[in-house]
């Protein structure tokens, strides 16, 4: 079990340096407040144009004609390990994610990309709700890779095998409800070691991180009431649970976007200061 | 409305209250249910059930039946069947469900012949008061329609506007929510939000403010609409969210009640009368809330 602080400890006890591609004001100012809390040690940034803010020191700077150079640079820095973490300033989502996945020069793993929310519930700690922002109607095996992607950036986070719960609307298979049998198949795939990871479902929502909820419907389940990691069934469900965790249950959260082979930060306008700076806490944990 | 203390207090001064008929009363966690919502002036009952085992129940939780009409009916489904017509017959207003099966109840109100159909379909609706919202929050649908079509949609939200006319929120205004609030030709979720919110500006959907589709940040949370310059009547201001499918919904209901540590009070709505639906996983104020819902869904479908 772990919280934001014990994120921030981590993150401090590294160097963590951020490539950012095109930065501008407002990414400056999410790195400038995690640089002061010590999370960051120091940025590559590159820039097109002239920057829209006063350059400190921790800052290095590479003028750029275009996005397309500024992505790739940016890149560049974090595949040659200058840098731990990507960070997408004002270029083009497309633009930048094409730089990422380039064959020859990107940030490939080999698997799909992936948005991790990280939320902190007060008794349980942190824990991941992935897919809610990036892949619109995943496929079993897409769903299989989300997975991995998550389990993976948990481990680098604590040396325990996080348990993944598979969530639908209820936790009997339904053959007319397409979620409980993908969770039933990803259930088995994992059985299988076909994923490497400790994974059950269907589970509803409150099976997954409620005890008391499992036991009243008599779940034999070695993740029910303990899920580090929920697996959502599409991005409008995912979204629409990080949303409600942040904005109704007050909950504190940060996402990052795995599945390349460093971190992603892609902060959006309508984060709040907290979350950027969990987001680029998370990204400084996992690096 | 603001919270549900706002709607108890509203039953409790009413004189006539409003009468539940219970199908298979003959349970302990039901029999609890109908004594507290009695005793606090919420909601009276008639019992339809195996009389002899509700009389063995009755005592054990000091509940005194002879405030009660008893209806003696062992058989669960034929408790269905009774505890319906005693709503066509007008002797009760709403419907709660005891000691039968969900699939006999749910057909007992749905009969053609019998039942309390309406031309709308039914569908589940929950109220919940938020720590970190400043007024009831209507969830639909988390656990009725699986996979509604864009027309079973438009008939959810018709019913969740009625629900919460009928509970006094005036003019509610409604967030169709999706991932995004653009409109994705790849996302279904945004198209049919387009297509209902354009049907309610035409007049298709009567009674209530509707705009989709929205993201559930920008839907309850006006500096989150302002960030992305969202224009709408709704955005930070939702009265009611309705989910692109019963997936999503169901995790928003469960988030909201486990994570959100909410108040919830839920019924289907879409027949004749409110129907009460709890489970025994439902807590005791669940279930209590539940039933001041429909009480005040009764009282204010009568008043529309």
């Amino acid at each position: 079990m772990f919280f934001w602080k014990d994120l921030e400890e981590k993150a401090r006890g590294k160097k963590f340096i951020v490539s950012v591609a095109a930065i501008n004001s407002s990414s400056f100012e999410a790195l400038k407040n995690a640089k002061d809390k010590g999370i960051v040690e120091k940025v590559i940034a590159t820039a097109i144009g002239e920057v829209d803010f006063e350059v400190p020191s921790w800052i290095e700077i590479i003028k750029v004609e275009d996005e397309k150079q500024a992505a790739k640079i940016a890149v560049s820095k974090v595949r040659n390990k200058e840098a731990g973490a990507i960070m997408k300033g004002k270029v083009q989502t497309s633009t930048f994610m094409k730089a990422i996945l380039d064959k020859e020069e990107g940030l490939r793993t080999g698997r799909l990309l992936s948005h991790i929310l990280a939320v902190e519930h007060t008794e349980k700690g942190i824990m991941f709700i992935t897919d809610g922002g990036i892949n619109i109607e995943p496929t079993l095996e897409e769903k299989a890779q989300i997975i991995e992607n998550a389990v993976e950036s948990w481990l680098k986070i604590e040396d325990n095998m996080p348990k993944v719960a598979v969530v639908a609307a209820v936790e009997t298979v339904n053959p007319k409800m397409n979620a409980t049998l993908e969770a039933a198949s990803l259930t088995q795939m994992a059985i299988r070691r076909q994923i490497k990871a400790i994974v059950d479902g269907p589970l509803a929502l409150d099976n997954a991180v409620s005890k008391e909820a499992a036991l009243h419907k008599k779940i034999t389940s070695f993740v029910a009431g303990e899920a580090n990691i929920i697996i959502v069934p599409d991005i409008e469900a995912g979204n629409i649970l990080g949303k409600a965790c942040i904005y109704l249950a007050g909950m504190k959260a940060g996402g990052i976007v795995a599945g390349a082979s460093a971190p992603i930060i892609m902060l959006s306008r309508a984060d709040t200061e907290v979350e950027k700076y969990n987001s680029i806490v998370l990204a400084a944990a996992i690096s | 409305m603001k919270s549900f203390s706002e709607i108890l207090q509203k039953l409790q001064d009413i004189t006539e209250k409003e009468i539940l008929a219970v199908a298979g009363a003959a349970d302990e966690e039901v029999l609890k249910a109908v004594k507290k919502a009695s005793d606090e002036g919420i909601a009276e009952a008639i019992l339809v059930g195996d009389e002899e085992k509700i009389k063995e129940i009755a005592p054990s939780i000091g509940m005194e039946l002879s405030k009660f009409e008893i209806v003696n009916e062992p058989d669960p489904r034929q408790a269905c069947k009774k505890a319906v017509e005693l709503v066509r017959e007008g002797k009760a207003n709403m419907l709660m469900k005891g000691l039968v099966q969900t699939a006999d109840y749910l057909r007992a109100i749905l009969d053609k012949e019998k039942g309390l159909r309406t031309n709308s379909l039914m569908s589940h609706i929950a109220f919940f008061e938020l720590e970190h919202y400043p007024k009831l929050l209507g969830v639909t649908d988390a656990a009725m329609n699986i996979a509604p079509t864009l027309e079973e949609k438009v008939k959810i939200v018709q019913n969740a506007i009625n629900a919460a006319r009928a509970i006094g929120i005036e003019e509610p205004k409604v967030a169709l929510l999706a991932a995004v609030e653009t409109v994705n030709p790849k996302m279904p979720a945004t198209l049919d939000a387009a297509a209902i919110a354009k049907m309610a500006a035409r007049n298709q959907i009567k009674g209530g403010i509707v705009d989709g589709p929205l993201a559930l940040d920008n839907a309850v949370s006006e500096e989150a609409a302002k960030h992305k310059k969202i224009e709408s009547p709704v955005a930070g201001k939702a009265d009611i969210l309705v989910t692109p499918d019963i997936e999503a919904g169901n995790v928003l209901y469960k988030a909201l009640g486990f994570l959100a540590k909410g108040k919830v009070g839920a019924v289907l709505v879409g027949a004749k009368v409110p129907v009460v639906l709890t489970s025994r996983a439902d807590s005791d104020e669940a279930k209590h809330l539940s039933i001041a819902l429909a009480a005040v869904m009764s009282k204010g479908m009568q008043n529309l």
